[in-house]
């Protein structure tokens, strides 16, 4: 037997679920026509309407599902691997102090003081190191 | 007329604003921005309704049910909550599926606004020693503090802001097509799929009120004029429901919409008009999110 699709699923839910309705209509706007019996038997087919109807597109939500596990699977490993870029920004701020180091050691320079110079190499080789 | 030399690096004005002019050309916009962090936020706030949407499918089922065995069949309701339960118990699981797989997309972009505004990374030491550093040079005075603090801000920016865009454009890349696929089946479903289970639920109301009151109206007028408005009601409470989740599946399609904005743009993630895309879309979601309450 062919499988069905997610799509084939809803649109027989929604032809079952639109049959369901007629027959309620026809059922309520023939309600004084109609005996008891019949108005059972006809309501009786309504609910198993809509009932498969539901539980059609209840299926269709499962294989959406079913087929979303690779996607799921593969965004997860990306928010993962996210997460451990985000740990390894502390290698990032390393960076960031040799960069500062070399803003100071900039203006040290450009101050002209030869102390200042001296110990803002010093960091600098420090930061670096 | 002569002024008097000024010490520190001010001193020194345009070699540093060689400097700085060298720093901010070398980054592709001096400031960070924060877009991509408020689209991950907006995402993840609007995102927190999902649950009350999706236990709705489950819920849905369960009233639905209780429609068809009190109307038709005289249904012992002592047990009804639990053969309800047990008939609707399907639905359950695949609601905390449909529920795991929406986790998946949240945790994704609060790492990604995460990733996106460096949160871990703290340029605030750094750049204090620097500033104390300074302060310890002879003839520095207040400005020059400043100003090689703001200095150091722009290049310590610059080095982490690279690396950042660098990771940003990598995983978005690597992503975007899963992205559209998760929101896309979470939008068939919430919008499709919970829609058409609400029209069922809808009709299943209409069975049961109005089989009540098509066969008690003559003996019991005024019952059948409650229980008429006790349908309107239910009525009125499934459509709130599903105004909710079409709104939710319009924040859904946001997210898909701004992440392959952000994956068009991958090359140039920090640029004025890929903010002001991102922004749009994290307003759109933030207006749609205040419109969500209410309905469960």
């Amino acid at each position: 037997m062919t499988e069905l699709h997610r799509d084939e699923f809803r649109d027989l839910a929604e032809q079952f679920y639109r049959l369901s309705k007629e027959l309620g209509d026809y059922r309520f706007s023939h309600w004084e026509e109609l005996g008891k019996t019949e108005r059972l038997s006809v309501e009786s087919m309504e609910w198993s309407l809509l009932n498969a109807s539901s539980d059609l597109t209840a299926a269709a939500i499962d294989l959406t599902l079913d087929d979303l596990k690779p996607v799921v699977k593969r965004v997860s490993a990306s928010t993962r691997k996210m997460k451990t870029a985000i740990r390894k920004a502390s290698r990032a701020k390393d960076v960031l102090k040799i960069a500062a180091a070399a803003v100071e050691l900039c203006s040290a320079i450009v101050s002209g003081s030869p102390s200042a110079v001296a110990a803002a190499l010093e960091r600098a080789i420090k930061a670096s190191s | 007329m002569t002024h008097p030399r000024v010490a520190g690096p001010l001193a020194h004005g345009p070699l540093v604003w060689l400097v700085v002019s060298f720093v901010c050309l070398s980054v592709a916009g001096c400031a960070e921005a924060p877009a991509v962090k408020r689209f991950a936020a907006a995402s993840a706030s609007a995102g927190e309704k999902f649950p009350e949407i999706a236990n709705d499918i489950e819920e849905s089922c369960e009233r639905r049910e209780k429609y068809r065995l009190l109307g038709r069949w005289g249904a012992d309701l002592d047990s009804l909550e639990e053969v309800t339960a047990l008939t609707c118990a399907e639905y359950g699981r695949a609601v905390s599926r449909l529920s795991g797989a929406h986790r998946v997309l949240i945790g994704y972009m609060k790492a990604l606004g995460n990733l996106s505004a460096g949160e871990i990374v703290s340029y605030d030491n750094p750049v204090d020693d620097l500033g104390d550093a300074v302060v310890g040079i002879s003839g520095a005075d207040a400005k020059s503090v400043a100003a090689v603090k703001g200095v150091s801000e722009v290049l310590a920016e610059a080095v982490a802001g690279k690396w950042r865009n660098k990771q940003m454009s990598t995983v978005i890349e690597r992503t975007n097509a899963d992205v559209q696929a998760l929101v896309t089946a979470l939008c068939e479903t919430i919008e499709g799929d919970y829609g058409r289970l609400l029209d069922a639920e809808s009709e299943a109301a209409r069975k049961f009120y109005l089989g009540l009151i098509k066969e008690h109206r003559g003996e019991e007028p005024l019952t059948a004029v409650l229980v008429y408005d006790r349908w309107l009601g239910e009525e009125r409470a499934i459509e709130a429901r599903r105004e909710t989740a079409r709104s939710y599946a319009k924040v859904l399609h946001k997210i898909g919409r701004g992440h392959q904005d952000l994956y068009d743009h991958r090359g140039a993630l920090k640029s004025k008009d890929v903010r002001k895309l991102v922004l749009r879309h994290s307003t759109a979601i933030e207006d749609l999110a205040s419109n969500l309450g209410g309905a469960f």
